[in-house]
């Protein structure tokens, strides 16, 4: 069911939340310094860096998931498993190749990127569903998961600071 | 399950020009049926992945190199199948680019999975999973994908 007269104030909504994971995103960098970048976060898989970095990797994927909303396909669908793996080395490979000034250009980018995917969907495109990776999701809770996906894994950098 | 990924559909004559709808029909059952077969001789994913992946963490002691070495000779007769059946299925042209990708890719894994059940009959732990990682890189994304495409009636995964 589309939701039609809602459709304003559900993108007004979701452009709100993700500039608040906006801001989170640089409160929290903003609070370490260059030493802490290969610290363990709380998460057992990552550094702080690679945690950043993932966040940035997380952002980087709406531009496919749309594809596959719009086109009605599966993208790169695969084990969960392989997403699994490839996500953890994904992120630690990232996680060494930025540090905590360059991410800042590459979450900028992916951000910026994210936002464009947003402000383009159409009134009747929410209910799209995305099969991306291991994920389906409507448009609708693609855009909302990307705010709560940037929270969640702020939250494993700030409670090891 | 008889025939599965062993043959092409049946019931078409040689001798006729088959339509494009037919063309198209008769690979989507190939690579429909091929996928059936596929994961029936998978088996659970799990259960791979521990056997022949050494788990989540990749550790070599936990790959079972005879389990694993059952798996791969499982699997190898439906990919082997299937892309002999290749040979004689016509791709539709709306699936060309997909059937460029299977013929190129799906010889790849059964390389791979050769090579994974020479390891595990070795006795090779450390082998088996660079090859199995290797096998995973030439079925995924590339395969599901172009699988997906064909047989958009299952989620290849």
């Amino acid at each position: 069911m589309a939701i039609d007269g809602n459709a304003t104030r559900v993108k007004e909504e979701l452009r709100q939340s993700f500039e608040g994971g906006r801001t989170a995103f640089y409160r929290v960098l903003d609070r370490i310094d260059d030493s802490q970048w290969n610290l363990p976060s709380a998460n057992p898989k990552w550094s702080i860096g690679a945690t950043f970095a993932h966040i940035c990797g997380g952002l980087s994927t709406v531009p496919l998931r749309m594809t596959s909303a719009r086109e009605g396909k599966p993208k790169q669908w695969m084990p969960r498993f392989v997403f699994d793996f490839v996500n953890t080395m994904l992120s630690r490979k990232l996680g060494r190749q930025y540090d905590r000034t360059s991410i800042r250009r590459y979450f900028d980018e992916q951000y910026a990127a994210a936002v464009a995917q947003l402000e383009g969907v159409k009134d009747s495109e929410w209910d799209l569903v995305s099969r991306t990776y291991i994920q389906r999701w409507t448009v609708r809770e693609l855009f909302a998961y990307q705010p709560a996906h940037i929270a969640e894994h702020l939250e494993s950098i700030t409670s090891v600071l | 399950m008889a025939g599965c990924g062993g043959s092409g559909p049946s019931g078409q004559s040689a001798a006729s020009s088959p339509s494009p709808d037919q063309i198209t029909q008769r690979y989507v059952a190939l690579a429909h049926s091929y996928w059936i077969a596929y994961k029936t001789a998978e088996g659970d994913i799990p259960t791979f992945v521990r056997v022949c992946w050494g788990g989540d963490a990749q550790n070599p002691a936990t790959v079972d190199p005879v389990a694993c070495r059952g798996i791969a000779e499982a699997i190898l007769l439906p990919h082997e199948a299937f892309v002999r059946n290749l040979d004689s299925t016509p791709a539709p042209a709306k699936f060309a680019h997909d059937d460029t990708i299977l013929r190129t890719q799906l010889p790849m894994a059964i390389s791979a999975l050769k090579a994974m059940a020479a390891a595990a009959s070795a006795g090779d732990r450390v082998s088996v999973i660079q090859y199995m990682t290797n096998y995973v890189n030439d079925m995924v994304p590339s395969v599901l994908d172009a699988l997906n495409e064909v047989d958009p009636t299952v989620l290849h995964t």
